[in-house]
This record gives C-alpha cells, sequence and structure tokens, in this order.
C-alpha cells in the first residue's frame, strides 16, 4: 500500500512534465514554422528488403541484397540527394512470415519501397497486402509468370519472368539444336512453371518432350532419375535446378556418363556463375537460357562486372545483377521525381517510366504487367584461363511478358 | 541391360551413404544417450576442411585422412566441455543443448568458408564410369559401396572383438557397474563422441562429389540419419545398419518406379516400422519391455 501511494505522485509529477514539454515544443513549431519539404528530403530514403536470408535460397537473397547494396556504394550511399537506408528483414521463406514482415516494414518501419522477395510463393503471399498499402514494390527474384497477371498498380518486376527465360529457350532450341527432350525438374511452383513454358514453345516450334520428371526439392541422390534416363538417352535434356540441387544434379549427370550421350540445357539457375564452383568440369559445355551472361560485351557489364571482382573473385550470377540493377532502376526514378519518394503515386509512375542500359542490356517495363522487357540470352559454358565462364551465344532481343498476362 | 538391377545397385550406394553418416549419430546414443542435432554439423566440417586440404595439396586421400582429424577435436572438446554437465539433466536439455550447437557451428563454417555452393572432386583413377550390366556405373561410387561395407565390418571389428569395444560396450550396458569395476567412463564418452564426430567428418569426405559441400547440407543429411536411426532403433549400430538399406531402398526405387510418392515414402516406411516396433528394429523398450 505505502508503495503504491508512493508511486502516484511520481507519475502525475512526470505527466507535467510532459505536458509542459509539449506545450514548449508546440510554440516553438508555432513560432518558426518549418517548411515541410525540406524535412522531407533530408530524411534518409527507406528501402525494405524483404527476402531469404538463411536456408535453401539464402544464397540467392544474400546475393539480391549484395547487389543493391553494391550499386548503393558505387552512388555514394545516395539517391537523388537523400541518403538511403537498406531495412533487412528475413522472411525465412515463409509466407506467414513475410506477410507479417512486410506489415511491419510498411507500417512501422515507414518505407518508401520495398525489394524483393526471391519465393514467389512469398511474392503472392503478400500481394494482396501490397497492394492495398499502395507502397512500391521491385520484385527481385520471384520469377512466377503469374505474379505479373495481377497487374499491381505499384508493383515492378525488375528482374527474370519464368515464362521470358525458358520459352526462350525452348523455341531457341527447337531450332538450333535437337528435336526431342527429356524435361527434369525440381517439384515445386517455379518447377512446373518453367517446364510448362519450356514444353509449349518446344513443342511448338516442332520440338517433342520425350519425358518429364520432377524430383522432390532438395534430393540428395538423383541416380535413380539419371539411370531412368541412361536406359534410353534423350538427344537433350532440359534441366531446372537451383542451389544444391543444381549442383549435385549436374555432377551426378555427368558421373553417370550421360552427358556424353545426351546435351545438357537447362534454365539460367541451372548453370550460373555460383554454381560453377561445385559442379566444376561437369557444367562443361552446357547450354542455358538467362537474363544476363557475366561475359556480355557491353561497356556497361564490363564495368560492372570489374566493379563486383573488386569484393569477389567469382563472377556475377543473374541474382547478383538482379539485385544491383533494382537499386539502379530506384534510383532513376527517385531522380526523376527530384527525391519525393513519400507520394507513391509518383514514385510508381516514375518506375513505369524506367528505360536503362543495364549490366544486362536495356530494360523497360511493361506499361501494362510491369513486367521488365530485357534480352535472354543462350550461353554455353566454357572454361577460359581455368575458370568456367557463361559465354553468350545468341541474343534474343527485348522479350516482354507471357503475351495472356497482357490480355 | 536390366534397369532394375541398376536401382538396386543405386539403392545400395545411397544405402552406405546413409550408414556413415549414421554410425556415428547410433553410436553416441548408445554410450552418451545423447540425441546429437550438432551431427549434421561434424559431416559439414568434414567436407569442408577436406575442401580446404585438397586445395592445398590437391589430394583427395590426404583429405579424408585429415579432415576428420579437427573434427574430431571439436567433437571431444564439446564434449567435455558442455555435454558433460548435461548426463543428469532431462534429454531436452541436451537436445537443445545440440541444436544451439548446430547453429554455432554454422556461424562458424560460414565465417570460415563463405555460404558458397562446392563441391569435392572424386580422386583421379575414380573418375570414369566402369561398365557393368551393359551401362556406365560411376567407379567412384563402386568405391563408396567397398569403402561403406569395409567401415562398417571395420566398426564391427572393434566394437565386438577388441578390449576398447568390449569397454564402450560394457559403458553402454551398464555405466555405473562398468565405473565400478574400474572403467574410466568419462574418458570413455568423450573418446566415443570424438570418434563418432569424426566418423561424421569422413561421410562429409566422401559424399563431397556426391552431394556437394556447402552450408546447409547438415540439416539436409541431418534428418534422413535420424530416420535411420529411428528406424534402426536408438544406439543400435546393426540396427544403424539395416535401417539404412530400409531408407536407401526405399527411397531410391520409390523415385524409379513411384515417383508420385518418393517425397514421402521414406516418412511412410519409418512410420509404418514404428507403429510396429516403437522402440526400432533393434531397439530395446528402456523400460525393460
Amino acid at each position: 500500500m505505502v508503495e503504491k501511494r508512493s508511486q502516484t505522485p511520481s507519475a502525475t509529477r512526470r505527466g507535467l512534465v510532459r505536458g509542459a514539454g509539449l506545450v514548449t515544443a508546440g510554440s516553438l513549431v508555432s513560432a518558426f514554422p518549418m517548411p515541410a519539404i525540406a524535412q522531407v528530403t533530408k530524411s534518409p530514403i527507406r528501402i525494405g528488403c524483404l527476402n531469404v536470408y538463411n536456408k535453401a535460397g539464402g544464397i540467392y537473397g544474400q546475393a539480391i541484397f549484395e547487389g543493391l547494396q553494391l550499386y548503393l556504394d558505387q552512388v555514394g550511399g545516395k539517391i537523388a540527394g537523400r541518403s538511403v537506408e537498406l531495412l533487412r528483414e528475413d522472411d525465412e521463406f515463409n509466407p506467414q512470415v513475410a506477410l507479417q514482415k512486410a506489415r511491419k516494414l510498411v507500417e512501422s518501419e515507414k518505407i518508401q519501397i520495398l525489394a524483393g522477395p526471391l519465393g514467389s510463393h512469398i511474392a503472392a503471399a503478400i500481394a494482396a497486402y501490397m497492394k492495398k498499402a499502395g507502397t512500391p514494390w521491385i520484385v527481385t527474384g520471384a520469377g512466377s509468370t503469374e505474379l505479373t497477371k495481377g497487374r499491381l498498380p505499384h508493383m515492378f518486376r525488375a528482374t527474370f519472368s519464368n515464362w521470358q527465360v525458358a520459352s526462350t529457350m525452348g523455341a531457341w532450341a527447337a531450332a538450333n539444336l535437337k528435336r526431342e527432350a527429356a524435361v527434369i525438374a525440381s517439384d515445386y511452383l517455379a518447377g512446373h512453371d518453367i517446364a510448362d513454358a519450356f514444353r509449349d514453345s518446344f513443342v511448338k516450334g516442332g520440338g517433342k518432350v520425350v519425358k518429364e520428371i520432377f524430383t522432390p526439392p532438395g534430393t540428395n541422390d538423383f541416380s535413380a532419375y539419371i539411370s531412368d534416363l541412361v536406359t534410353s538417352p534423350p538427344p537433350m535434356t532440359y534441366v531446372f535446378y537451383s542451389g544444391s540441387d543444381a549442383i549435385r544434379f549436374v555432377k551426378q549427370y555427368d558421373q553417370f556418363g550421360l552427358k556424353a550421350k545426351s546435351d545438357l540445357i537447362g534454365f539460367q539457375s541451372t548453370l550460373d556463375a555460383d554454381t560453377f564452383s561445385g559442379q566444376g568440369d561437369s557444367a562443361l559445355g552446357a547450354i542455358s537460357s538467362s537474363i544476363y551472361c557475366e561475359t556480355l560485351d557491353t561497356p556497361e557489364n564490363k564495368a560492372y562486372v570489374d566493379l563486383f571482382r573488386e569484393k569477389k573473385k567469382s563472377y556475377p550470377g543473374v541474382f547478383d545483377e538482379s539485385g544491383y540493377t533494382a537499386m539502379r532502376i530506384i534510383d532513376d526514378a527517385a531522380k526523376l521525381i527530384d527525391g519525393n519518394v513519400e507520394d507513391d503515386a509518383a514514385f510508381a509512375a516514375a518506375l513505369a517510366k524506367t528505360n536503362i542500359k543495364a549490366p544486362r542490356g536495356p530494360v523497360s517495363f511493361d506499361q501494362v504487367t510491369h513486367q521488365a522487357i530485357q534480352n535472354v540470352y543462350i550461353r554455353k559454358v566454357e572454361k577460359v584461363d581455368g575458370v568456367l565462364r557463361n559465354e553468350p551465344i545468341a541474343t534474343v532481343a527485348n522479350v516482354g511478358d507471357y503475351p495472356p498476362n497482357k490480355a | 541391360m536390366d534397369l532394375f538391377l541398376t536401382q538396386l545397385l543405386n539403392g545400395l550406394v545411397y544405402s552406405v551413404l546413409l550408414f556413415l553418416v549414421s554410425a556415428g549419430l547410433a553410436l553416441i546414443f548408445g554410450l552418451l544417450g545423447i540425441v546429437n542435432l550438432a551431427h549434421g554439423s561434424f559431416f559439414m566440417l568434414g567436407g569442408f576442411v577436406a575442401l580446404s586440404v585438397t586445395a592445398a595439396t590437391g589430394s583427395f586421400w590426404l583429405a579424408m585422412l585429415l579432415a576428420p582429424i579437427p573434427v574430431m577435436a571439436v567433437a571431444g572438446l564439446i564434449e567435455v566441455v558442455f555435454l558433460r554437465r548435461l548426463y543428469a539433466r532431462s534429454q531436452l536439455d541436451q537436445v537443445l543443448l545440440t541444436f544451439g550447437l548446430s547453429f554455432i557451428l554454422t556461424d562458424v563454417t560460414e565465417t570460415i568458408w563463405g555460404k558458397g555452393l562446392s563441391s569435392l572432386q572424386e580422386p583421379q583413377g575414380l573418375r570414369e564410369g566402369v561398365s557393368i550390366l551393359g551401362n556406365v556405373f560411376p567407379a567412384y561410387r563402386l568405391a563408396l559401396l567397398a569403402f561403406g561395407f569395409i567401415c562398417a565390418f571395420a566398426i564391427w571389428l572393434v566394437l565386438e572383438r577388441t578390449r576398447a569395444g568390449s569397454m564402450v560396450r560394457a559403458g553402454v550396458d551398464d555405466a555405473r557397474t562398468a565405473m565400478g569395476i574400474g572403467l574410466n567412463v568419462p574418458a570413455l564418452r568423450t573418446a566415443t563422441f570424438a570418434i563418432g564426430g569424426g566418423l561424421a567428418a569422413l561421410a562429409g569426405v566422401v559424399a563431397g562429389p556426391l552431394l556437394g559441400v556447402f552450408s546447409g547440407i547438415d540439416v539436409e543429411v541431418l534428418i534422413p540419419a535420424f530416420i535411420v536411426v529411428a528406424i534402426g532403433g536408438l544406439g543400435s549400430l546393426r540396427g544403424a545398419l539395416i535401417g539404412s538399406l530400409v531408407i536407401g531402398f526405399a527411397d531410391t526405387l520409390g523415385k524409379a518406379y513411384i515417383p508420385g510418392v518418393s517425397m514421402f515414402l521414406i516418412y511412410f516406411a519409418m512410420i509404418g516400422i514404428l507403429l510396429v516396433r516403437p522402440y526400432g528394429l533393434f531397439g530395446q523398450d528402456p523400460a525393460g519391455g
């Protein structure tokens, strides 16, 4: 009882002090009105980086984040004269967690733009919320063909769509490689998306898919599937894997002698700069399609690769470049509106006007679906000075979004 | 050529790989009664140390020889510093500790070797395919098969036919009596934990050319290893061998012939066996049943 009584007056005292403070502050503001714009311009631009940074996929989330950071460092940490804060949140590849983190970034952290995520299921989980919030959103990884069908007014996919990359390969392979192929892919959303896109355009080009195999993500041992293919090898095998699956499959494909019998072709993540260290010579000679190729002979790409290699020994992969270019796009759009990124609608309108020469080549957005329109490169794994790299062997220029998404 | 026989061979190779991972796990549980969730980390560490050794010397054989040593040291240290305090406490405390250690070891690994994906190159001479049953089978996988059985035989020999082995078995059967007759059970525990960790590291090296070496592989191998040990019976080495064969074949043949359910097949196998034998094929009811 005694303690309780002694607390009451002190609380009141504190309340009094606070009240007095407010009065003082209020009178100050009214006495010296500050121009609102000036205040806004000085505060940093806050960019939410929602991605998976651990577990499977973590290396790609990390690559995207480092890409954003690399561009930011290159321009001295400022965008349109304002400093920038990157607020990193791990979505743990879990839609529930992602939605909470997206809310936190938008509502508590007051971000002006969201960059992320890698997972298509994550993008789908936060899409409805992001639409309601109206905060501009740059998609840096999630490739699902469906995603841009929703036509979110403030969402821009600054990277590949699965359809873009896989269907380009299907058409090119039917015209330039063999006419029969087996398809083997990871058994989740992206795997089916990519297999469908490849098959449709391959068949349209006169090709025939002789076998389709879907394998559980995180498969340790592919020998059962590979032995199945070895018994009657298809002329070529189209493959979609990423991360550790990509390493294991490509190595085991070679170990079983299948590479000599059936040409290995695939989706970008299967044969990318970040998988070569694990795949070694097993990847040599394989052909893949991608929105990026580390050996593109353009001034933009050479400058980027030099910059990247100052920090790392390896070459940049698709996700490294995606992060870098996403920040470039944000920078350009923010400049266009004099750094006034608090205005969601104006910021989104500026993003829609993107027209840049990125390391990957020209990038602009489809005005209906906001999918990046960009080149797709056909690449071949070669060994130069003892280092494995993708070399471009063909370019399909300015590939847009999946046509039905625009209809 | 008979595809079925090839698939059986594939299943056998995968079983051997599983056995190499789970043998140490079973051994540790048998003597220490510890469910070691850091076992996958020892596997991963072995692979990474081997990566450094092969990068420096170019020799896979040297990597196989050297990689288990630092991992055994780490494991031994963990037993002495941390686990020793927890034998008297509940299993939950032990699980939490080894779970926490697995996070720390992952962070340490990523700090030293980074997050990138790597793998080990098969040793020269085992890179080619061998023609059997009219088809190419990787020579390395055949060598792995032989190595796995040699390991199984060697472990059995040590446990059943040597003085050290009988000491370990005495410790497993009745630690109190073993101490009573003058066995140094604490030292035995440290040695067993270190050797179990070393076995995991060795598995990490020989699996390197097939499964790769990267942060995250610890969890990927730990899950099937636990299924193997649960099926075989916690703490039973024979159980680990039989469990590996069950899971290795179920997984491989499932992928080959019923791909639609292959993702779940090993779990079905586990559930089926545990329903009939709740303590695994060779496990004993701790209540004495």
